[in-house]
């Protein structure tokens, strides 16, 4: 109730204020003139010339260094290519290295080698020199039966080329005469498998 | 004057300008979009898998970068032969310049391809997971239609070697079993991504305004495995198994103080960069459980010992033969009346005397001791699929329960759990929970090693020296496995041979005939450095008495252990024990 009356108020209010309407301003064109221009063609020159080179430089400054970013984004990935591949590379011959490192690989060539695997080793004992254990040499392990559950048996585009022929890791008989037997004082094991 | 000109220009302009944007937005908004959407690229970076290391960080497997090499089809299809052309232009001549590089038939890609372009394929991969060295030359060929993408590769430098243990990744790259499946969060790392903007060339655009994340790299997990013991007895345990004709075999090598499994060798294996056929998730060493037959007869000791019922030296006549509930009981070698001490019934496997002794013992006591050792529970190795095994509740024993289960029958066991047995007795009665996993390492190859195994002393020292002894005279020549023995070192260990429970075909959960034959002992046995178990399952055709066909493995195994790690040989002599009276 009291809304509509204050606004019904501000109605009838406001009209007065919005009433009047605009009076017509007198005409006084006769008395205004046009400042005439200074011509000072003399200043103007390098103003210009320093906006054109702002403009000039800066364009090619942002060409420059627009250029500059892509070449080293080509160079960057000329490079990214290059690690890439490097990269590779070394994964392929890490590889290599891991499959002629494999135990199984170890043994089948210590074999060919005439190689057998070690006997009892013997201690000296530093203190009193004594030698602990009963040294003998190895023999080559008789009984060559098939092991097909550790011998790989990759595709052979995934294998490298140079693990040898892994479908033969039997144990064999060496080629060659064993080597000499083993002498009295040795310390280390004669395994030489741990590392 | 000027000033509308101008006007006029600026609406020009500003027509032009909208003109375009509703050609651009309102006419054809689908093709520019698409534009936009092939030049901008959401990447996911994939987290390089960590790698799987043995003990002295040799890789046991590892994650390296492979390609796969597929086929367009439907570009084939449109590829047309020029007059006189020697490059590869039609699927069948695609075909004979692709399949030899990729070890594949012709016939069989050029079938492959024909097939594919009379069913309007898009896409078929012709190989996976190939060396980037031969997808760049089969790239290199530039023939039409054929493409390669980057992928990653799990593979195991010694293959079969602890397959059982390592588990292998599906094609996803997710940890299925083993070690892979056990430290899946920890080997899986985070894949990152990048949205980049790229050029006709395919070159990142730099000032495209990438939103880049890094991929984590998982971690690497080192084992305690020792890559050359745990070859080494998967060599012997795949012969033997041969040689016996079993059905499996088992060889766990255990450091006695730290708990550690240096070896876990398991037959028959499985090669998993090439896993084609066969249960490659099973480990029988964890989830094989048996009846440990003889070797409980450790525990029935201990219980006795602990609780003053007998001495090493005790007497104890042994009968040939002896009825417990209805059940007639029978020794391995048919004997007269015989009179052993303690340790001669331990010595000689008597199952008269063990269960003479355990009578006076108690189901209750001897139960107690058996999960005291760790039986009926989870060994900690963390390994999936172990099975706990089964150790019955004195309630739920019948009458010749007391007959059976001192001796290793009617309860059910694994590998592990047995090994941790012995290893509790040579670590003078502390039990420490065995482990697999030494810890992890970052990309910066810092070790962060895992939580110090658990401790609980099981019995005292000197029952522990006590039982050491008597295991001893086991290896001896009046024991049951003098071919347990180890030149220069002492030897303690316990033979075990027990009817085997099918675990699988008719027979299942029967004794189908076929024999568990087991060896499990400590070296040097003054001063214990490692424990070996040797447990070939369903032997009989050739051999089974565990001091037979288990104990020169044992001694093969254990004497490489002693030599790789340099164990002084022991210079002392066992000590004698007297096994029998007349």
């Amino acid at each position: 109730m009291s809304a509509m009356t204050n606004g019904s108020a501000a109605r009838t209010l406001s009209l007065p204020l919005r009433s009047p309407l605009p009076t017509p301003v007198p005409k006084r064109s006769s008395s205004l003139r046009l400042v005439p221009q200074r011509r000072s063609s003399a200043a103007r020159a390098p103003f210009l010339v320093v906006v054109v080179t702002l403009l000039v430089g800066g364009l090619l400054g942002l060409l420059l260094l627009n250029t500059l970013v892509a070449q080293d984004s080509f160079t960057l990935h000329d490079l990214g290519k290059q690690a890439t591949s490097l990269s590779r590379q070394e994964q392929e011959l890490a590889r290599q290295v891991q499959a002629l490192q494999a135990p199984a690989a170890l043994a089948s060539r210590a074999t060919a080698l005439g190689m057998v695997p070690g006997g009892p080793p013997a201690f000296l004992r530093l203190s009193d020199g004594k030698v602990l254990g009963q040294p003998t040499a190895g023999v080559a392990p008789v009984a060559p039966v098939t092991r097909p559950s550790v011998t790989p048996s990759t595709t052979p585009s995934t294998k490298p080329a140079t693990t040898g022929p892994h479908g033969s890791t039997t144990w064999t008989a060496p080629r060659q005469s064993p080597p000499p037997a083993a002498t009295n004082t040795r310390t280390t094991t004669q395994t030489g498998t741990h590392r | 004057m000027r000033l509308r000109s101008g006007l006029v220009l600026l609406g020009v302009v500003v027509l032009l300008l909208a003109s375009r944007l509703v050609q651009l937005q309102g006419l054809q908004p689908a093709a520019y979009a698409d534009i936009g959407v092939q030049r901008t690229q959401d990447i996911v970076l994939p987290a390089m898998r960590g790698q799987v290391l043995d003990r002295n960080g040799s890789p046991l497997a590892l994650s390296v970068v492979a390609m796969n090499i597929y086929a367009e089809p439907r570009t084939i299809a449109k590829a047309t032969c020029q007059k006189g052309a020697t490059a590869p232009c039609d699927a069948q001549s695609i075909a004979a310049a692709v399949a030899p590089l990729l070890g594949l038939k012709v016939g069989t890609v050029a079938g492959q391809l024909a097939a594919n372009i009379a069913a309007n394929k898009a896409f078929l991969y012709l190989k996976k997971g190939i060396d980037p060295a031969l997808a760049q030359r089969v790239m290199s060929l530039n023939l039409p239609g054929i493409g390669q993408e980057s992928t990653t590769q799990r593979v195991h430098p010694n293959h079969a070697l602890a397959a059982g243990v390592l588990g292998f990744t599906d094609y996803q790259g997710i940890g299925r079993a083993g070690i892979e499946l056990a430290m899946q969060q920890v080997l899986a790392g985070k894949d990152g991504r990048t949205v980049a903007r790229f050029d006709a060339a395919g070159r990142v655009i730099p000032t495209g305004g990438d939103s880049h994340v890094d991929p984590i790299a998982g971690k690497s997990v080192e084992l305690t495995i020792d890559r050359d013991l745990q070859w080494y007895a998967q060599q012997l345990v795949a012969d033997q198994v041969a040689a016996t004709q079993a059905k499996s075999g088992t060889a766990v090598v255990m450091d006695v103080k730290t708990g550690e499994v240096l070896a876990l060798a398991t037959a028959p294996s499985f090669d998993p960069d090439n896993r084609t056929t066969g249960n490659f998730t099973a480990n029988p060493a964890i989830s094989d459980v048996y009846e440990p037959g003889s070797v409980n007869k450790v525990i029935t000791a201990a219980a006795a010992l602990q609780d003053g019922i007998v001495t090493p030296q005790t007497v104890i006549t042994v009968p040939p033969t002896y009825k417990v509930a209805g059940h007639v009981l029978h020794d391995a070698e048919v004997h007269g009346v015989e009179h052993l001490t303690f340790a001669g019934v331990l010595a000689k496997s008597s199952n008269i005397g063990t269960v003479k002794v355990a009578q006076q013992l108690g189901a209750d006591r001897l139960y107690a001791m058996m999960r005291n050792f760790g039986f009926g529970a989870q060994s900690g190795l963390g390994l999936p699929g172990e099975s706990a095994g089964i150790i019955p509740k004195p309630a739920d024993w019948s009458g010749t329960s007391i007959a059976n289960i001192p001796i290793g029958q009617g309860i059910s066991v694994n590998a592990i759990q047995v090994a941790s047995v012995y290893a509790t007795i040579a670590n003078g009665g502390v039990r420490v929970q065995p482990s697999i996993v030494k810890g992890t390492r970052d990309s910066a190859g810092h070790l962060t090693p895992v939580p110090a195994a658990a401790q609980r002393r099981v019995v005292s020292s000197a029952i522990a020296a006590q039982i050491r002894a008597m295991l001893e005279s086991v290896v001896s020549e009046q024991g049951t496995a003098p071919l347990a023995a180890i030149p220069g070192y002492r030897v303690a260990g316990k033979t075990g041979t027990a009817q085997r429970v099918a675990t699988s075909g008719p027979m299942q959960g029967r004794y189908d005939g076929s024999f568990t034959s087991s060896f499990i002992g400590m070296a040097p046995a003054d001063a214990p450095r490692y424990v070996t178990a040797v447990v070939l399952q369903g032997t009989g055709a050739k051999g089974y008495f565990g001091g037979v066909v288990a104990a020169p493995l044992f001694s093969k195994i254990m004497g490489f252990a002693l030599r790789s790690y340099e164990v002084v040989p022991s210079g002392t002599k066992p000590p004698t024990l007297r096994l029998s009276v007349p």
